[in-house]
């Protein structure tokens, strides 16, 4: 009896108060449980006028560490691909001067291809790895979270808030804050929905609120488990697409 | 004509042809006061015709149709010459087919027309050697000219292997215009009694043991660094001098120039790294060049080749916390540079993004060519190019910029220093 009412007091803590590091960590878990994935992407950009531009691609991800992006439209965005590794090694690839080049560090906080996702936002996969979190508020239906970039992790944003469905632990928006606390971007999941065994998020908006411009990116077509092997994810890939 | 006529209407029934390209307006114009005039007047259309034919195959075809010049007229019946008033040109560009998986997994053939675009700097690559300059706009250094070759890949999860055979070779193509004195010292004098010069280019003969040029390069990436490890066998394609003699003609003394191109061996190295955030790269050729000995009939034999020498390009870019972007690059012989005179240049660029990435401004780029550095105030040139590139829209861009160069002494830069002008692009996309 002792015994039963020890483990009670040492597990009652972890239902009220759930660990913030666990609850991002499922999440990641959530985002990236498809062993791979390939789909068309339409991106819409949105200036503060109103006026859109649209730009069309193709994806391909691969667990938690590969991705490839492709732009298949407007004409003079056509063939611009862009490829993550592990260890945060990033390629993409002009066609106008033929010649893959590595992405240096310091390109990685610059928006891709005129969208308002910049090339760390495209090769972030997993929070948990770059971010502590800690629990701001717990709904009935959401858990929002703090996070802050671990030591010796740069990032251009200095702290995020992160909202997860309680059911599904699928992300459903993130407010990136600039170094001096003002928010700077929103990204919101829309139409999040069960493909096989997963939960997929058929729409994201982000929203940058500095430059008052916005991109929605619909993603179509979306081919889970495919069996995509690794080496696709490599420079030779890139060479391929044109 | 009718059969190739036939082809290019077929060509939309194959499966997934796309049509793609461009049309290009480029204007440049010399701001020399008192010689003030168009330099530069040339429409292009490009047309890019490629397909994949099933997993394996994949086809490229780059057609360009260039208006460029200015009516050479100069006689009544020039004035009903369609040649002389709007001079036309259609040029072959990149016309390759591809071969995926050929005999074994992860085994490629590139097999056509193409550019073997080697090395990690931007634009100046002493290690990519396949491809002869084209050097028509002189301000677009770097460009290449598309060779016949068969280019093979093979790829393992550590390496990448590369090997490329060009069976036919082909000189650079160099600028007709005033940027052609800049490319070669004006040291010579003609000897006493001789007022006539003339050039001959002889270019090998079409056999493999003269005219072929092969190269193979390994790479990989090592603790977040790309590598990459190569080897050239081939000619320099700009114009050696040969032989020089004196000849009567039509009882004239001529002074007869005979050029050639020399024959090289390469061995090639680079980098590409993020060191600290910055973008670091570094490319090196050693350039181990056949003896060529210049038979002058006049004042003697002059060894102009033999020792071998280093080309060499240290660069790297960053990107600011303002959106500034800054690349600059230390390069150690210029394109059209060999041997013993080799100079040192130093570009440097700084652009920033605005409108969301729709208008971009250059308000500087340098370029400096330091000939001496035990006396650069006397020896030197310099090229600024400012430049505004705007797109109003997707697929329509406007470019617009200067260049205004300066120097003094016996250098390629100080060479052109009269030579200051704007330029106007308009390209649109399709």
């Amino acid at each position: 009896m002792k015994r039963i009412i020890a483990s009670l007091i040492l597990v009652l803590p972890i239902f009220a108060a759930p660990n913030a590091n666990a609850i991002l960590a499922k999440a990641d878990s959530v985002m990236n449980a498809p062993k791979d994935r390939k789909m068309k992407m339409v991106m819409i950009l949105i200036d503060k006028h109103g006026n859109k531009s649209i730009r069309e691609g193709e994806s391909y991800q691969k667990g938690d560490s590969y991705r490839l992006i492709r732009f298949t439209k407007p004409a003079d965005q056509r063939g611009i691909a862009f490829l993550s590794l592990p260890h945060d090694v990033m390629y993409v690839y002009f066609p106008a001067f033929k010649k893959i080049r590595r992405i240096a560090s310091h390109v990685k906080n610059q928006t891709f291809a005129g969208t308002d996702f910049t090339y760390d936002d495209l090769s972030t996969f997993r929070y948990s790895k770059d971010y502590h979190a800690t629990l701001l508020e717990e709904t009935d239906s959401t858990y929002v979270l703090k996070l802050t970039p671990k030591p010796g992790v740069k990032k251009d944003y200095g702290f995020l808030k992160m909202w997860i469905d309680k059911k599904t632990y699928h992300l459903l928006k993130i407010e990136f804050y600039d170094k001096s606390g003002n928010l700077w971007k929103v990204l919101t999941f829309k139409n999040i929905h069960r493909v096989k065994n997963y939960w997929i998020s058929g729409e994201m908006e982000m929203k940058d609120l500095k430059k008052n411009h916005t991109t929605i990116m619909k993603l179509e077509e979306i081919e889970l488990d495919t069996g995509i092997p690794t080496k696709f994810f490599s420079r030779r890939t890139l060479r391929r697409m044109h | 004509m009718k059969r190739i006529l036939m082809f290019l209407l077929a060509l939309p029934l194959f499966a997934g042809v796309k049509f793609g390209g461009y049309l290009e307006f480029y204007g440049r114009y010399w701001l020399k006061s008192d010689s003030a005039r168009w330099t530069m007047n040339r429409e292009t259309f490009k047309l890019n015709t490629e397909a994949d034919m099933g997993e394996h195959l994949h086809f490229k075809v780059e057609n360009y149709m260039v208006h460029d010049g200015f009516p050479a007229v100069f006689t009544p019946e020039d004035l009903t010459s369609r040649g002389k008033l709007s001079p036309l040109s259609i040029r072959l560009g990149e016309t390759y087919a591809d071969v995926y998986d050929f005999l074994v997994p992860d085994f490629d053939l590139r097999i056509g027309r193409q550019i073997v675009n080697w090395g990690t700097a931007d634009k100046i690559n002493p290690t990519s050697n396949i491809n002869p300059y084209d050097m028509e706009d002189f301000m677009d250094f770097g460009k290449r000219l598309p060779v016949n070759a068969a280019r093979a890949f093979y790829s393992t999860d550590l390496l990448n292997f590369e090997f490329v055979f060009a069976p036919i070779f082909t000189p650079s193509f160099m600028p007709a215009n005033e940027f052609t004195e800049a490319l070669t010292s004006n040291s010579s004098t003609l000897p006493p009694g001789v007022t006539r010069t003339r050039t001959v280019i002889q270019t090998p003969v079409p056999k493999v043991s003269e005219s072929s040029s092969f190269a193979g390069k390994v790479s990989g990436n090592f603790f977040d660094w790309d590598v990459s490890l190569s080897y050239f066998h081939g000619r320099l394609t700009v114009p050696f001098p040969k032989k020089m003699e004196i000849s009567v003609e039509d009882s004239t003394p001529v002074l007869v120039t005979t050029m050639g191109f020399p024959e090289i061996n390469v061995i090639g190295a680079d980098f590409s790294g993020s060191p600290f955030g910055v973008g670091f790269w570094g490319e090196f050729a050693y350039i181990m060049p056949e003896k060529y000995v210049l038979e002058n009939t006049l004042l003697g034999p002059d060894t102009l080749l033999k020792k071998p020498f280093l080309k060499y390009v240290i660069g790297g870019d960053y990107t600011f916390k303002n959106g500034f972007y800054l690349n600059f690059q230390f390069i150690h012989g210029f394109t059209n540079e060999y041997g013993d005179s080799l100079n040192d240049y130093v570009t440097f660029r700084l652009e920033k993004k605005f409108l969301n990435d729709r208008l971009k401004v250059a308000p500087l780029g340098i370029a400096a060519e330091i000939a001496d550095w035990s006396n650069v105030k006397e020896n030197y040139g310099v090229i600024l190019n400012p430049e505004l590139v705007y797109s109003p829209f997707d697929n329509i861009e406007f470019k617009v910029g200067g260049i205004v160069i300066d120097g003094k002494g016996e250098n390629t830069f100080a060479r052109l220093k009269e030579i200051d002008e704007a330029y106007i692009r308009v390209k649109l996309t399709f």
